[in-house]
């Protein structure tokens, strides 16, 4: 079901018994269901599972009180076919949402309700300029910044928001929201999630440089790089300087069939080691590949056995 | 089916004694025509093959919950499931531990180490019988219509057959004994472009088969007599059973291994 569905039953007070909403905008879903609630006069109830209100939801009432549940991740409601099956006479007026950290894909439950689930996607950035200047009075160049910083969650965005306003309020003084977003970035309070520094990585190892190396390694972790790309970077980055380092024609590209891009990347290398050890580099990240595939080395402790056997 | 004498009269000495498994699992190199066992088990035994090509969990799956509710006999012909995920395997193995009724199972695979111990007990393994150079050189002249120089040297199954009959045979052979006569003596960089008239994934669209390639440079080492280079390469092609291994970094490694052979052979 699309969110503009979702937006014109609210509008038309015409709501189904069962949604599912799904995504990381979790604040954005919890507006609708804030709306949702106000449109329909009914009390929002949050529940760990459909079973904590199954005997209620089966008893007859006296009370035309009417709730919408709000359940998370509820295994039991996507496992028991049975509950599914009773799901649209157990609820009577009630409504139910369930809310879906992730989808998975492959169980029957998602094949079921397919048509049901509501994905928040994060907001465009242009929306999410007017919800965060809403807010808080910045700039549209800082809006745009917080919400990139942010990765386009509101939700978090939010979260920033609300130290800006706390710092602003410790600090006596009218400076300007703009001028607390900035001190707080340049102070490192402004949480920013670490960036994808596998290239940055690989280079480090190419030049040797151990913290460095180390450093960006568990930058890497951070983002769940995958250790066999890693792996793979290193052996092609490694069997490209490799390559031009050993190549002694003029025309290096015609001999290696490397591209411009990769000899240049390469030639920022070169010199740093020697050709048996950039040999001994894809030794051992082959060694790691095999080794891992056989499962005769650990995944987790790869990266550190190459690290410390090319460094030191 | 060409050959594969005794493993045919095996299984049906098997259908006929009404012994044949619930769960079987078949072993044979890429090429030969393994997959085409369950087949022949369903004409004999007059039932429905249905093939599962797709080893992804759910399919899987899918195949499981179908299978308690056929109602002919019916043989589910899961193919090349080396690369089957843990989680699929899991899901064959409750299956494969009670069958339902109507239901027969063939898994096909390349290495027998490529499955569960606990999914290979389960079930009788059938090893493919290697053919005969009579054998592909009956097929080759049925299915192509033609003679392949060097079928007797380079191939070993029919889909080495197929692979031949595509190629230009003397070109590829010529290219191998350049490989083989220069790739101790090119330099580095030079000699690792050789992977580029490689095939290292299947959605490669060009170059050579490297298990093809390896082979005939085995054959092409013996002809000259180089066992070091032998040696080498045939250790590399078993290394190719091994499932998910990075086709690239092997074939690197080959070279740095033949050419490493090749300086200490002449130091």
């Amino acid at each position: 079901m699309e969110i503009a569905e979702l937006k014109n039953q609210i509008q038309n007070k015409q709501l189904n018994s069962f949604y599912i909403f799904s995504g990381p905008e979790w604040k954005v879903q919890r507006l609708y269901l804030e709306q949702m609630a106000k449109v329909t006069d009914k009390e929002l109830v949050y529940v760990d599972s459909i079973v904590d209100i199954y005997s209620k939801l089966k008893a007859s009432s006296l009370v035309s009180k009417s709730y919408i549940y709000v359940v998370r991740d509820d295994k039991e409601l996507m496992q028991n076919e049975k509950i599914q099956f009773q799901l649209d006479s157990l609820l009577k007026n009630n409504i139910l949402v369930l809310l879906l950290t992730t989808v998975d894909k492959r169980l029957k439950f998602y094949k079921t309700y397919k048509d049901t689930i509501i994905e928040f996607e994060p907001l465009k950035q242009v929306v999410l300029r007017k919800y965060i200047q809403k807010e808080i009075a910045l700039s549209d160049a800082n809006a745009d910044k917080l919400a990139e910083i942010c990765e386009n969650d509101y939700g978090r965005c939010l979260l920033e928001i609300d130290k800006i306003n706390q710092y602003s309020k410790v600090f006596a003084g009218n400076y300007g929201a703009d001028n607390f977003f900035s001190m707080l970035l340049d102070n490192g309070a402004i949480y920013q999630p670490p960036k994808d520094a596998i290239f940055d990585f690989v280079d480090a190892i190419l030049d040797n440089e151990i913290n460095r190396s180390f450093d960006l390694y568990e930058q890497c972790l951070a983002v769940n790089e995958a250790v066999m790309v890693m792996l793979s970077v290193l052996y092609n980055n490694a069997r490209a300087v490799l390559q031009v380092q050993s190549c002694s024609s003029n025309d290096v590209a015609k001999v290696t069939g490397l591209t411009g891009w990769q000899i240049t990347n390469a030639k920022k290398h070169i010199g740093v080691f020697k050709n048996s050890e950039l040999v001994g580099i894809l030794d051992i990240c082959q060694e790691c590949q095999q080794g891992i595939v056989t499962g005769t080395m650990d995944e987790e402790f790869v990266m550190d056995y190459i690290l410390t056997n090319v460094l030191f | 089916m060409i050959g594969q004498v005794h493993l045919l009269q095996f299984i049906d000495k098997l259908i006929a004694d009404g012994n044949f498994p619930r769960f079987s699992i078949v072993v044979g190199s890429p090429g030969s025509e393994r997959n085409k066992i369950a087949g022949y088990v369903a004409d004999k035994m007059s039932a429905i093959c249905a093939e599962v090509s797709d080893c992804k969990v759910d399919t899987v799956r899918d195949v499981i919950f179908n299978s308690y509710k056929v109602e002919v006999p019916t043989i589910y012909n899961i193919i090349d499931v080396d690369s089957m995920s843990l989680q699929a395997r899991n899901a064959m193995l409750k299956v494969t531990e009670e069958p339902p009724n109507k239901a027969y199972f063939v898994m096909t695979l390349d290495d027998i180490n490529n499955t569960l111990p606990t999914l290979k007990s389960r079930g009788i393994v059938f090893e493919m019988e290697p053919y005969s150079v009579d054998d592909l050189a009956r097929y080759c002249q049925k299915v192509h219509k033609m003679y392949i120089s060097g079928l007797s040297l380079f191939a070993d199954t029919p889909g080495d057959v197929d692979m031949l009959a595509s190629l230009d045979v003397l070109k590829f052979q010529s290219f191998v004994e350049k490989v083989a006569d220069n790739i101790a003596t090119a330099s580095g960089s030079n000699a690792f472009k050789i992977a580029q008239s490689i095939k290292m994934k299947d959605s490669d669209e060009t170059g050579y088969d490297l298990r093809m390639f390896w082979k005939v440079f085995c054959a092409v080492c013996k002809d000259k007599k180089w066992f070091n280079g032998l040696r080498i390469t045939s250790k590399f092609l078993s290394l190719l059973k091994v499932k998910a291994i990075n086709k690239a970094m092997l074939f690197d490694k080959w070279i740095l291994d033949i050419r490493e052979a090749w300086v200490d052979g002449n130091s």
